[in-house]
């Protein structure tokens, strides 16, 4: 996968998966270029916000991202950073 | 000892332990390092294990904790999340009061 089609990866997991109502993805790779453990992978912002992370634990809200995921995650994908919050949260911070 | 009992060991004799890339003193990731400088600005004493310095580890605990990433944060031996969440729990103090808590049980 190139980064552009990594972005648009993240972008159909996450839809089909949480169906989210505001959805933004920062690739920030390039702040992390060179760091030998990432082993080529990249790193991405993703700020989520669903009805489906009503009533879920912060590490319950990520496991549900990472999921989403599926193989990519420590390969084409080597760190996410999440917010995952709900349309209530959003709204009222 | 097998890998996953090891880790297990870890998480359970230590009440706080971050797993990550580097040491507090000389973290090699930023994402390592934000998480650690959230533990250690919760005053109470904790362990590290670098995983870039243990093979076994590295490879093993993804699978242990079914979370991909590192770092990982363990209090009383359950997983509370990497630098996103640990750092949000900082932001709204639930972070300190469980490493307090933790750490003046043992």
């Amino acid at each position: 996968m190139n980064q552009n089609e990594r972005v648009e990866y993240i972008r159909e997991r996450i839809t089909e998966s949480l169906a989210p109502i505001r959805l933004d993805i920062v690739d920030d790779s390039h702040r992390h270029a060179g760091h030998a453990s990432a082993k080529g992978g990249g790193h991405y912002n993703v700020d989520i916000v669903s009805e489906a992370f009503q009533g879920k634990t912060l590490i319950q809200r990520h496991r549900m991202v990472y999921d989403a995921m599926g193989d990519a995650m420590g390969g084409a994908i080597h760190a996410l950073s999440i917010r995952a919050k709900t349309p209530q949260e959003a709204e009222n911070p | 000892m097998d890998p996953l009992e090891r880790i297990k060991d870890l998480v359970e004799k230590n009440p706080v332990i971050i797993f990550m890339k580097g040491t507090p003193q000389f973290p090699m990731c930023g994402f390592s390092s934000r998480t650690a400088a959230a533990l250690q600005d919760c005053g109470a004493p904790f362990a590290h294990v670098n995983v870039l310095a243990d093979q076994e580890v590295y490879e093993n605990l993804p699978k242990f904790a079914d979370w991909p990433t590192f770092p990982q944060v363990y209090i009383n031996g359950e997983l509370i999340g990497g630098c996103d969440i640990t750092l949000e729990m900082h932001a709204s103090g639930d972070l300190k009061k469980m490493v307090t808590e933790a750490t003046a049980s043992r």
